[in-house]
């Protein structure tokens, strides 16, 4: 058969060889490309990736119902096994809370009454969206979940997202109908926390792990594993006393911090809106440098 | 030859388009909640192995083209920089490909070694172009549990993406 191709054919061959390598090469340019347009002009990427994260949302939802159901599944017999240890403890622990409460009760008359002499005007109570998680891509890369909210329900970049627990993240992207949240370990993210109680303040990094580090702490910080990280307000994207962690290890000047966010038992969260966006809205942290990605 | 029926025909494109929606609905699963404590920092990328054996099988059915797209697509549902999943997969596809003669038709060892031999490099490069964009050194360790855990994958995917493709493709050569 190669013997009796015709001379158009045989000139096509290498020509088609060469588009090919050609189409090739083009296609690894554009890789390289996007790679440097992603850097120098995040916002259209973002959006690229908003829509696609917009079309398999539904698809997402659907298919994270089964492994939840399982997994609750898993969860309730787990619980039915220690139910006996559990009660007990619970009991002790209901003992310890009534006398707190008792405490806060007494410690809530005296706030009313202290904030009735300064004329002082609380605060409107944050509105909150409740959201099922229904990404969680793993590896070692990137830290984020999906949720299926979007801005149809109200979200906005850079508000809180947080769990009975405390803080998970912040909203790094929202879509129509699905929002990425960027998880506080993960290697972009940078959160202004300080130690409860010594007021130590500084800058929570993730580094794509489990646990995230604390950075930019005051030279002569003491700090020792087992007190709290809260968020410190600054920077005005969370408000202050969220909930973050517990420091787990202090060694050469680096302060490891055991996050409350337990990605697997991540189900429902809630997207809250303090009314803060307005103090530091997106075109202002870009303008910085880049505060959000 | 006598011309193919309307349905003859839409049957033969359903038939053509199986590889590249396995490796999406992969792509998809890579990305459900599993709930696992840990699985979270070294959920493996499904997509790798499903190239690599595609690559090796039906190299015509996943163009480089399809391989850049399924890239972008799991680019942006993982969350890495946009262009690096695309750029690794393009790469596998290409590079697997021209050698899919020392694969094709060989023992599933020697596939499984391949993938091995094939991957390390990518997820090497993977990291790399991870690092260098977030300009932050992200820790390596978390890297090699995900690649062992798609070398202990390979076998399983490699048995279903072969049902498959005996069940879809059997009858087109």
């Amino acid at each position: 058969m190669a013997t009796k191709r015709s001379p158009a054919l045989r000139l096509a061959q290498p020509f088609r060889l060469f588009v090919q390598r050609f189409a090739f090469l083009s296609l690894v340019i554009a890789s390289l490309g996007l790679m440097v347009f992603g850097k120098a002009d995040p916002k259209t990427i973002a959006s690229l990736r908003t829509s696609i994260s917009d079309a398999v949302a539904p698809i997402l939802d659907v298919m994270s119902r089964p492994t939840s159901t399982l997994s609750n599944t898993v969860t309730h017999l787990e619980e039915l096994r220690d139910i006996r240890a559990h009660n007990e403890i619970l009991i002790a622990e209901n003992q310890r809370l009534l006398e707190w409460r008792q405490a806060a009760l007494e410690l809530q008359a005296q706030n009313q009454s202290l904030r009735e002499l300064l004329n002082f005007d609380p605060p409107p109570p944050p509105e909150f969206v409740t959201a099922r998680v229904i990404g969680d891509p793993g590896g070692p890369f990137a830290q984020s979940v999906l949720l299926n909210v979007g801005t149809r329900d109200g979200v906005t970049k850079g508000q809180a997202v947080i769990t009975g627990e405390g803080l998970i993240g912040r909203v790094a992207q929202v879509g129509n109908r699905s929002t990425r949240v960027l998880l506080l370990t993960d290697i972009n993210s940078r959160i202004p926390a300080v130690i409860e109680s010594s007021r130590a303040r500084g800058i929570l990094t993730g580094d794509n792990g489990d646990q995230a580090r604390l950075l930019f702490l005051p030279v002569n910080t003491t700090v020792g594993p087992g007190e709290r990280v809260v968020t410190s307000g600054h920077g005005g994207v969370f408000p202050p006393g969220l909930p973050i962690g517990v420091v787990s290890s202090v060694s050469d000047g680096v302060v490891r911090i055991q996050p409350f966010l337990r990605r697997h038992r991540l189900e429902f969260v809630r997207v809250v809106n303090y009314g803060l966006a307005g103090i530091l809205n997106s075109d202002r942290m870009e303008q910085a440098g880049g505060l959000s990605e | 030859m006598t011309p193919l029926t309307f349905s003859q025909r839409l049957d033969h494109v359903a038939r053509q388009i199986v590889p590249c929606l396995s490796v999406l609905i992969l792509i998809l699963i890579s990305a459900i909640p599993f709930h696992l404590p840990f699985w979270g920092v070294i959920a493996p990328m499904l997509s790798l192995p499903a190239i690599f054996y595609w690559a090796v099988h039906r190299p015509d059915l996943i163009p480089p083209s399809m391989a850049f797209l399924l890239g972008l697509f799991q680019d942006a549902i993982i969350g890495t920089p946009l262009g690096v999943g695309a750029l690794i997969l393009l790469l596998m596809q290409g590079g697997v490909s021209a050698q899919s003669t020392v694969f094709y038709g060989k023992s599933f060892l020697i596939n499984w070694w391949g993938f091995g031999m094939v991957t390390a490099p990518a997820m090497l490069l993977f990291w790399l172009l991870v690092s260098m964009i977030d300009s932050a050194l992200v820790p390596f360790l978390p890297v090699v549990f995900q690649y062992l855990i798609m070398i202990g994958l390979y076998p399983v995917l490699n048995w279903l993406l072969a049902r498959l493709q005996y069940a879809a493709l059997r009858q087109e050569i």
